[in-house]
């Protein structure tokens, strides 16, 4: 997999950076989501679809219904029985959870087999598995319907910064040089490009269809309180980063905790005291999940 | 009655309210006596706090996590390390606060 450099302006020394429409439109492999996952997701936003019909779609790619098979029956869901076909894992975890951990795996695979050297793919997915879980515990603890999208959000909540590391080396080595004078990465990217990870993933997610909700929580996962409709994506999203930047599981190049954003604090009214609970289960869960996701 | 984290609860304890999961479905009712075994099942279902009879004076029970240790026992590689992990938090935070003495500790068990 090749990203087109070229596309990058290199006329202006003033003018060096990328913009992000570069980035995002001359990013070609990345361009789309596989079709399956269009073919899952219509089914599950179909209301006459049945139980049957989002398992045979599923079945006929067998590489996917082995990995969501391993995820089901993970200790990240912890049934008691085995699970062995889509159809009972879809009755057990529901269409619209099963369809977002497909979603999950496919983004997994698309960025797994890009060669690099800049970035330790398994410490970035590490960071962003850590932060999916604290997101999904927080998701639960707020009692909010379907609590598998924050484990999707913090999965791809970085997504952004990967693309930079792989389709502009060069410009993120400006960026790295920048931020080892003091301050936050995203700042870094902010000052050497205009831009920064959290808008090139928002934008990526966008190009790929993906809903509102999850383009609204990875854009705004460094300033929640300004995200327009989606505040709880972006707020919980912010705080589970957060706790796995302090858990210092994997890495995705930030080596500070980013600054809490007060109001994103204040929508969700967590009580400081439940953030214990949020740390130990990650850590149960991480080293598993990063088993079965990776 | 007093919220207490899973963590906390101890064998013995009995439950002021009903233990639901998180969604609302019942799994203990009031009076129940906490056993071990049921402390494992919390945390399987997701349960992060249940109320406990008793106005939450047990000092197993309020214990403030960072009160294990006092300051001058962190060992100064620790400190160094969690001052620069957090050098750009506001520290006077709560939730900051409860995460730099919650990594504190977890540095400590690890050192």
């Amino acid at each position: 997999m090749h990203f087109e450099k070229d596309e990058v302006s290199l006329g202006d020394p003033s003018d060096r950076a990328p913009s992000i429409e570069d980035l995002i439109e001359g990013s070609v492999q990345l361009g789309s989501l596989p079709t399956i996952f269009h073919q899952i997701n219509e089914v599950v936003e179909n209301p006459e679809s049945s139980f049957a019909e989002i398992g045979l779609i599923i079945s006929k790619d067998t590489a996917l219904t082995a990995r969501l098979l391993k995820i089901v029956n993970s200790s990240f869901f912890g049934f008691s029985s085995k699970v062995e076909t889509i159809t009972h894992a879809v009755t057990i975890v529901g269409m619209v959870q099963l369809r977002d951990l497909a979603l999950a795996t496919a983004i997994i695979n698309k960025f797994k087999g890009i060669p690099n050297d800049a970035v330790n793919m398994r410490s970035f997915w590490q960071h962003s598995i850590a932060t999916g879980l604290a997101g999904r515990v927080i998701g639960v603890y707020l009692k909010e319907a379907n609590p598998e999208r924050f484990y999707i959000l913090g999965l791809l909540h970085d997504l952004g910064r990967l693309l930079l590391y792989l389709a502009v080396p060069e410009d993120m080595s400006r960026v790295l040089i920048q931020y080892s004078h003091g301050g936050l990465l995203h700042e870094a990217e902010n000052d050497v490009l205009g831009w920064d990870h959290a808008e090139a993933g928002g934008r990526l997610l966008r190009k790929w269809d993906l809903p509102d909700r999850l383009v609204e929580g990875v854009l705004y996962h460094h300033n929640p309180s300004r995200a327009p409709r989606y505040q709880v994506e972006a707020a919980v999203t912010h705080v589970a980063d957060i706790l796995a930047q302090s858990l210092e599981l994997g890495n995705s190049g930030e080596r500070y905790v980013p600054p809490l954003d007060n109001e994103a604090w204040k929508i969700l009214g967590l009580s400081s005291k439940f953030l214990s609970t949020v740390l130990e289960q990650v850590e149960r869960q991480a080293s598993e999940a990063v088993k079965v996701f990776l | 009655m007093a919220n207490v984290r899973i963590k906390d609860i101890k064998q013995g304890m009995v439950l002021a309210s009903p233990a639901r999961d998180p969604n609302g479905r019942l799994l203990l009712s009031v009076g129940e006596e906490i056993t071990d075994k049921l402390i494992c099942t919390f945390k399987a279902w997701g349960i992060t706090e249940v109320e406990i009879e008793g106005n939450g004076d047990d000092e197993r029970v309020t214990e403030d996590p960072f009160s294990e240790v006092r300051a001058e026992q962190v060992p100064l590689q620790v400190r160094e390390e969690v001052d620069e992990l957090f050098r750009y938090t506001d520290r006077q935070h709560p939730a900051i606060k409860e995460l730099v003495e919650l990594c504190t500790l977890r540095k400590m068990k690890s050192h």
